[in-house]
């Protein structure tokens, strides 16, 4: 996909400039704190927000400039609030059927079976109910069938599980991640929250107040010790891996990762499996020698590629594992004694993977 | 039983109504939309203007407006002129008068309607592909149904129930003007309690199956006191 956007928004006190020139498929997440520009961004590239100045090309094809500007109705978009949107007038079944009778929808290109994806997000018991009987993860999984049935050449979301609750919000994303893995449009995703981005994204663009700060692939940017995303609380590597071995017998299954292979405790997936793992920096060691005497399994070489102090007195180690990136958060008193410089050659010690 | 000319008081009233009703939809619609939306200074004046009847007594209405349509009056002039006839006295000048009467019952629930519109349900429509007429039928029209709903009721019931007005400027001429509540205080007037029973029962039984109707066929929607 292409997709370039340009504009100025100017605020009270300041103003969001956005310069974007989206190139690759899949996910996209622009992440950033809220009153970043996020939701405006969506909406300029929906054509909900007709902003003057504004510049937007997808595909080649021009939806805004300074003489034109394309409506949203004729942009072919799928796009899912934050706020629960069903027609309370319509029941489930018919606003996932709104798109039927539209002239815009005439001789479009049959993408998504919309019963398949009825079934595959469970929402067939559903069908009859009104949207108000509804709770808010029912509510945005009717949101995101209706947004597909529509055929849809770019998928828009924009925080889309803001309304629901923490237990929710993981329930929802089980559903969520295969079918953004499986479907072959481009997607963007708004988002505040680290573990969503960990999750969806293969691609990153990050914005604060000032509009757009930064833009790469999720890996690079979840462990570039620059970006101000890596400095929040909760510091964690994902990895995509995939189930090698199961050991019913010693209850522990041998995974593949760029890192290497990992052991985790687990058993209930199968051989062959694909699945994201997440490390914590918390749960990384590193030790100067390969520890023979250590409970800990997944002990793999590590080359030392940049350190940060951070003000809490801790400091992040960015560490080169196999072919990937994992972060290590240490204290500063075993950084100093263990006199740690870059492009040290070290062990890194790993006693925890959550596997999403 | 009802007489002939009783059947044709009612048959009146009920034209009176429907014939009212219709026009203040068609006037009450953009009328109420701007109301809602515009944020013009002035609009108040509006507002009060519209909300007179509610508190005018109906014969001060009524009398103003005898004035207007009287043959030496601007309206009158206006209609003579136009070789319309005269309006006091005439089916034609109860319709005006019904009109102004029962504006601000039609007003006020149209207007609460587009005031409750709000702009998602819009947005998200024009995301699923539905052009600028597409989202008025699919999505403006089914919002504003208990709205419209609502001021149909009220319009209507309110003109069926006009006495004062009528009497001001539309006397009491039998097949013109006598509506059923005229008729029925001249029943009284000239003792014939059995007649105006009679009336009084159909007009009763007519307002309440047509609410019965309404309310039966809204179910969860509020159609007065919105």
């Amino acid at each position: 996909m292409s997709l370039q956007v340009r504009f100025m928004k100017p605020l009270n006190s300041r103003s969001i400039k956005v310069d974007l020139d989206l190139k690759s498929k899949g996910v996209t997440v622009l992440f950033g704190p809220s009153g970043a520009g996020k939701t405006t961004l969506l909406r300029v590239i929906a054509g909900l927000d007709n902003l003057t100045d504004a510049q937007v090309i997808f595909e080649h094809n021009l939806w805004q400039n300074e003489n034109t500007f394309v409506p949203p109705q004729n942009r072919h978009i799928g796009m899912v609030f934050q706020q629960p949107s069903l027609f309370e007038h319509l029941n489930v079944e018919q606003n996932i059927y709104f798109y039927r009778g539209l002239k815009n929808h005439k001789n479009r290109e049959q993408r998504f079976n919309v019963p398949q994806l009825i079934e595959l997000l469970k929402l067939t018991p559903l069908l009859r109910r009104a949207p108000n009987t509804l709770s808010g993860g029912e509510q945005q999984r009717v949101a995101i069938v209706r947004a597909l049935a529509t055929q849809p050449d770019l998928l828009l979301m924009d925080e889309p599980l803001s309304a629901l609750d923490d237990e929710l919000k993981s329930q929802f994303l089980d559903y969520l991640e295969p079918l953004l893995e499986q479907i072959s449009i481009p997607v963007i995703y708004v988002t505040h929250s680290k573990s969503e981005l960990a999750r969806l994204a293969k691609q990153v663009v990050l914005m604060d107040k000032t509009g757009v700060t930064g833009q790469g692939t999720t890996s690079e940017l979840l462990t570039d010790l620059n970006q101000s995303l890596t400095l929040g609380p909760d510091l964690q590597s994902v990895l995509s891996a995939k189930v090698d071995l199961v050991d019913v017998q010693q209850h522990v299954s041998a995974i593949e990762t760029p890192a290497g292979r990992l052991w985790v405790s687990i058993t209930n997936k199968a051989a062959g499996q694909r699945m994201k793992v997440v490390i914590h920096a918390k749960d990384v060691s590193v030790s100067l020698t390969r520890a023979s005497d250590s409970s800990i399994l997944n002990v793999l070489p590590a080359q030392l590629l940049d350190f940060k102090f951070t003000q809490s007195g801790s400091v992040i180690l960015k560490l080169k594992v196999g072919s990937s990136v994992i972060l290590s958060q240490i204290t500063q008193k075993s950084f100093q004694h263990l006199k740690l410089a870059k492009d040290l050659h070290l062990f890194a010690q790993i006693k925890g993977v959550v596997i999403k | 039983m009802l007489d002939s000319a009783d059947l044709i008081a009612f048959w009146l009233t009920i034209k009176l109504a429907f014939i009212s009703t219709f026009l203040l939809l068609i006037i009450g619609f953009p009328l109420s939309f701007w109301l809602a939306k515009s944020k013009w200074r002035f609009k108040f004046i509006f507002e009060a203007m519209i909300a007179l009847p509610l508190v005018l007594p109906p014969t001060v209405l009524g009398f103003y407006l005898l004035i207007l349509m009287s043959p030496n009056g601007t309206l009158g002039q206006l209609t003579n002129a136009l070789g319309a006839g005269n309006l006091a006295f005439s089916f034609t000048g109860l319709i005006i008068g019904s009109c102004i009467y029962s504006l601000p019952f039609v007003i006020q629930p149209l207007q609460t309607a587009f005031t409750n519109l709000q702009q998602w349900p819009l947005d998200v429509a024009a995301t699923l592909g539905a052009s600028k007429s597409e989202r008025f039928f699919r999505i403006v029209v089914p919002l504003l149904r208990p709205g419209i709903i609502s001021a149909a009721v009220l319009g209507f019931a309110h003109t069926l129930g006009e006495f004062g007005v009528v009497l001001m400027i539309g006397g009491n001429i039998p097949g013109q003007t006598q509506v059923v509540s005229i008729a029925i205080y001249e029943h009284v007037e000239s003792l014939e309690y059995q007649q105006a029973h009679w009336l009084a029962a159909a007009l009763l039984l007519f307002s309440f199956v047509l609410l019965l109707i309404v309310y039966a066929t809204n179910k969860g929607y509020k159609v007065v006191n919105k």
